[in-house]
């Protein structure tokens, strides 16, 4: 049976000194029935000199071949007759026909059958162990030199435990049943399957069958990862656990909460681990984890996040902890949690859907009737009150908007805190989900301006400097997500030049202070026109000083001398057009000078006389329709009484109107026509004011002939003798330019003004990338030009192709005609 | 003596004093007329065979008998001397033995160097270069040397005790063995106990253990004269490894078999053979 390297010559010549002398049968007779006795556990009698002196004897003799193949024949016997007999003794017949004995009828019949034979297979085994220690240590010799080494055979050890696998466990109990080593699979599994049932088990007992097969090996070679262990019950093990898992997460599915579920595979995981560590080997844990992973988890995670009680119900419900278990499940499974951010992302696309379109629709409503808060609307006939709420209400549901979403935010940022530990995947998904639901509203940007613009004029009256901070904290963290930047700073210019130029702000401070964080979160380039708003307002208020100081040293100490406040500001910087009423649609003559009476034009050329000394070359454009005035009206007495005095403010318009009133006979009356001749004011302005002056009944100044709503061609107006009011002070309200949503046409503006602005900053984006690079392909010049203007706003890729037609057209590029893809050229 | 030293000097004087004084002794080695009182830790520590006899009767006893030769049934071969059992429990206590000096026998004055130097063949070796340790020169260095006070020149009791070194498994006495066999060999292969020695080499040790064996066949390939020896002969005859393993170190191979080596072994000797022949013919 040994094969005989070639070439080893010594062992041609096999006859020793006194090679015919000895006596190998009695030799093997003697340790022979020594073995015996070591096998029926005799071996205290046995004297070990002997022992080994025989064994050396006949490897001295160079019988040690022979001695090998002795002892295997009688190892394959003893284990083959007697050991295997008494294994099977313990067979009960049921555990025999199936395996695991499911004929049995109790469970615990089952089980004490099974543990009976793991019992006898385990003392057999580890009676084997100590037996073939000891029969090595008498064949030390034989066992790791003579025949292991040179004649490359397993060592009489391994050989013996490949004879137990082979005679043990491989050998069939009786032709066409199953062998030992399927039935002590079958059983484990059973076993644990109980154990995972929760009945106790004896664990200790399965781990020893368990060391046993890891004990042995596949082939008598003893490579390591062909451990019996490995190669046939650990295979079984997975797969019948994978069978077992893929059910139970099916049937969890379908019968319980989300919730439960999650505790119930965090559970299951920890079990398989302990199992692994105390029952079967630790070498299993991760395939067992794995396969527990693939069946609850992994397979499931959908199913599991799309439940009734799934996470869209813990997210509604503040389920934190749940959520974090959902979260500690995919997170076991795969770090970048795909199925959970996924779910994020649609809860919020969902979530924030909903909030857009309760916006819109709320901005779109039918107007409700509304107490009457302000005297000059109610006054002014239904459709405009009507339509005047309607504005009012889309402010509110701006408002609306801002703080749901804000809430919204909170939401899954609390989640995402206390549940998710602050993930990094889960909040980058839940940041970008909530910049696309900003995004995809298209009145994003004016409605955030809103909800600063109203928090400005109201919203920080009273509140604490924290309250405050807040407050613009949420601005801006919106603001974060906006990708159109350059609306926003146009609305919110809108905005502010009203705040500014109306007195509105109930803090300079804490505008400048939005300002700054503005200029922190967006750059320099986003805040410089605001900053240069401020800064116009500065040195109005100087300007003006300075002028009244100016007038004083004059010593022109007219007490009739019109006091003049004055805001002198830069033409680009102010979107002065937000001044304009909806309705107002003027061309470009309207702009003509507004004819000014002696009083107040001396004012206003003497201040342009001091302006220019001060500053030459600067011309001065006066925006009449953004003034007002405090004027001294007298009303003679009635009967019985004082003459009546009040202060009056309102619009210098409405000034220069009943300034006309005071040259005139009190009955006289004059036409709309002589008025707008006389005064030169915009018609739509006029008609406005005089609206105001006459119709709205807390504040008519004037009578108007016929007494009708509207203020027609042809109708005439004449001085209010008989005005009453039960305040010094009235004022008279045009209307007006609170900050209110945006009607369609003025969109449509903004929109066309917004899309112009955007050419502009396109082109020069694309000149100055030309102008450096000289000559560039089409596609990188459209990626180049979309990241330089990814600050500002996201560039429509058609508007930047248009641009550069038009560039091309002006001879500022050129295509290259030979370039292989299409390129452009930079025309000095 | 360096100050590192002075501990392994005290132990080893406190291991000496145990063995004299045998306190704490626990166990019983039994050979021939010798009884010796030990200590199972220390053999424990030594040797691996002792290990096993908790298992059985001696273990109980907590006492051996090692059969000693000529005690009866003719395989003496398996068997220990008890002088070779007493050196050996003396090495475990000592680190060491040493061996009854015999007298050095002179070289037969008829032959000189005609076969072949000794040192050049044994030089031309590219393996087996032993160089025994506290025991002066190496083998190469004085192979002829007729004399040596440092060698007791008692190569069958060094055998033996390599012999029972083997059995019992104690590798540190067998490596120690074999130097002293070796250097005793050297200088003292005419002395009439050399037949014996080389005897005992090859039938009381199993066949890979070359140690000694590669002793016996280098001395006897060098110096020829000893073939011309009867008790030589007798043992040469007597054993077909030694008779095989001369033949192959005539033919300058080595006397076993290593893999590669033997082949290319096998070419040199060929060439060899070849050339000898063109120069025979004309």
């Amino acid at each position: 049976m040994a094969i005989m390297p070639a070439g080893r010559m010594a062992n041609g010549c096999k006859k020793g000194l006194n090679g015919a002398d000895i006596d190998f049968d009695t030799t093997w007779g003697i340790l022979e029935k020594a073995f015996h006795e070591i096998h029926t556990k005799n071996a205290s009698a046995l004297s070990f000199e002997e022992l080994y002196r025989n064994a050396y004897k006949i490897v001295l003799k160079k019988k040690g071949e022979d001695l090998y193949n002795k002892v295997a024949q009688f190892e394959e016997n003893w284990l083959g007759n007697t050991v295997r007999a008494r294994i099977v003794k313990n067979l009960t017949a049921p555990l025999m026909l199936d395996g695991t004995g499911r004929t049995l009828n109790t469970q615990t019949e089952r089980r004490d059958a099974g543990e009976k034979f793991l019992k006898s297979l385990k003392g057999a085994w580890e009676d084997h162990q100590v037996c073939m220690g000891m029969l090595t240590d008498v064949l030390m010799y034989m066992k790791d030199r003579v025949y292991c080494t040179d004649h490359r055979q397993p060592s009489i050890y391994a050989k013996s435990m490949g004879l137990f696998r082979d005679q043990i466990l491989r050998t069939p109990v009786r032709p066409g049943s199953p062998n030992l080593l399927e039935i002590l699979t079958r059983i484990i599994l059973d076993q644990i399957q109980m154990d995972r049932d929760g009945e106790a088990i004896d664990q200790f007992l399965i781990k020893s069958n368990v060391y046993m097969l890891e004990g042995l090996y596949d082939s008598d070679q003893e490579v390591e990862d062909e451990k019996l262990y490995l190669r046939s019950f650990e295979l079984d093990f997975l797969h019948s656990s994978a069978v077992f898992y893929r059910e139970e997460g099916e049937r969890l599915l379908k019968e319980s909460d989300a919730g439960t579920y999650c505790r119930h595979a965090k559970r299951r995981i920890d079990e398989e681990n302990d199992r692994c560590r105390s029952t079967l080997s630790e070498s299993t844990t991760p395939k067992i984890q794995r396969v527990v992973e693939d069946e609850l988890i992994r397979h499931k995670m959908k199913g599991l996040i799309e439940m009734e009680t799934g996470v869209s119900f813990m997210v509604e419900n503040d389920k934190f902890h749940e959520l974090s278990l959902v979260f500690d499940l995919e997170a076991r499974v795969d770090p970048r949690k795909p199925e959970l951010t996924r779910a994020m992302q649609k809860l919020i696309t969902e979530m924030g859907t909903n909030i857009n379109n309760s916006a819109i629709a709320a901005s779109q409503a039918p107007a409700q009737p509304a107490p009457a808060d302000d005297a000059a609307e109610d006054a002014q006939g239904k459709s405009k009150a009507g339509s005047a709420k309607a504005i009012n209400q889309q402010t509110v549901a701006a408002l609306k908007w801002v703080e749901d979403i804000l809430g919204l935010k909170d939401r899954f940022d609390s989640v995402c805190k206390a549940s998710f530990a602050s993930d990094q995947t889960v909040s980058t998904a839940i940041n970008r989900s909530m910049a696309d639901v900003i995004n995809a509203f298209s009145r994003g940007s004016e409605y955030i301006s809103l909800f600063i613009d109203d928090n400005m004029k109201k919203g920080i009256k009273n509140k604490s400097e924290a309250e405050i901070d807040a407050t613009l904290e949420k601005a801006i963290t919106i603001l974060r997500y906006l990708s159109d930047k350059d609306i926003f700073e146009t609305y919110y210019k809108k905005h502010l030049c009203k705040r500014l130029l109306l007195n509105k702000s109930q803090s300079i401070d804490v505008e400048k202070q939005m300002i700054s964080r503005m200029k922190i979160e967006l750059g320099n380039s986003f805040t410089l026109k605001l900053e240069a708003m401020f800064k116009d307002m500065t040195l109005s208020e100087e300007l003006a000083n300075g002028y009244r100081a100016h007038v004083k040293n004059l010593g022109d100490a007219d007490p009739k001398r019109v006091d003049l406040g004055i805001n002198v500001l830069t033409a680009m910087t102010w979107p002065l057009e937000a001044f304009k009423g909806a309705s107002e649609h003027d061309g470009p003559e309207s702009r003509a000078q507004v004819i000014y009476p002696p009083s107040i034009d001396r004012v206003r050329l003497g201040f342009e006389r001091y302006y220019s000394d001060k500053h030459s070359g600067r011309k001065l454009t006066w925006q009449t329709n953004m003034g007002d005035a405090d004027m001294k009206g007298t009303f003679p007495k009635s009967k019985g009484g004082k003459p009546r005095t009040h202060d009056i403010n309102c619009s210098t318009y409405a000034m220069l109107i009943l300034l006309l009133f005071n040259e005139l006979p009190a009955e006289r009356s004059i036409s709309l026509e002589e008025i707008q001749v006389r005064t030169n004011i915009p018609m739509s302005d006029l008609a406005r004011n005089l609206q105001s002056l006459s119709v709205a009944p807390k504040t008519r100044l004037l009578l108007k002939e016929p007494m009708s709503r509207d203020v027609n061609p042809g109708d005439r107006f004449s001085f209010n003798e008989s005005y009453k009011s039960e305040y010094i002070k009235v004022k008279v309200g045009v209307v007006s330019a609170g900050n209110k949503v945006e009607g369609d046409r003025e969109r449509k503006e903004t929109e066309k003004k917004n899309n112009d602005s955007r050419g502009f900053a396109i082109e020069a984006a694309v000149v100055r990338i030309m102008k450096q690079r000289k000559e560039l392909p089409h596609a990188q010049l459209l990626t180049e030009t979309i990241s330089q203007l990814s600050a500002q706003f996201k560039p429509d890729v058609n508007m930047i192709k248009k641009r550069i037609e038009s560039l091309i057209e002006r001879e500022y590029l050129e295509r290259i005609e030979e370039a292989p893809v299409p390129s452009y050229r930079y025309l000095a | 003596m360096a100050a590192t030293d002075r501990p392994v000097l005290a132990f080893k004087q406190g291991l000496a004093g145990l063995f004299k004084s045998e306190k704490l002794a626990d166990f019983t080695i039994v050979c021939g007329p010798h009884t010796f009182r030990v200590h199972k830790a220390i053999l424990c520590a030594l040797t691996k065979y002792f290990d096993a006899l908790p298992n059985f009767a001696e273990g109980a006893q907590n006492s051996i008998e090692l059969k000693a030769v000529g005690s009866g049934d003719g395989d003496d071969e398996a068997c220990d001397d008890p002088e070779a059992v007493k050196l050996m429990v003396h090495f475990f206590y000592h680190l060491d033995y040493s061996a009854d000096a015999l007298a050095i026998a002179p070289s037969p004055p008829t032959v000189d160097n005609a076969f072949g130097g000794v040192t050049t063949s044994y030089k031309g070796k590219k393996k087996k270069r032993i160089v025994t340790h506290g025991w002066g020169e190496s083998v190469d260095d004085a192979p002829t040397a007729p004399t040596s006070p440092s060698t007791d020149g008692n190569m069958l009791m060094h055998a033996k005790v390599f012999a029972a070194a083997v059995k019992y498994r104690v590798p540190a006495l067998k490596d120690l063995a074999a130097e002293k066999f070796a250097a005793a060999v050297a200088i003292n292969f005419n002395h009439a106990s050399f037949a014996e020695a080389a005897r005992i080499a090859y039938t009381t040790t199993p066949e890979d253990m070359r140690e000694i064996r590669d002793q016996v066949v280098e001395v006897i390939h060098a110096n020829a004269e000893l073939l011309m020896k009867h008790d030589v002969m007798e043992v040469v005859h007597g054993d077909s490894n030694l008779s095989c393993e001369l033949l192959r170190k005539a033919h300058g191979m080595s006397a076993v078999a290593v893999g590669e080596e033997d082949r290319e072994d096998v070419e040199i000797a060929l060439q060899r053979l070849r050339q000898d022949i063109s120069g025979v013919l004309p």
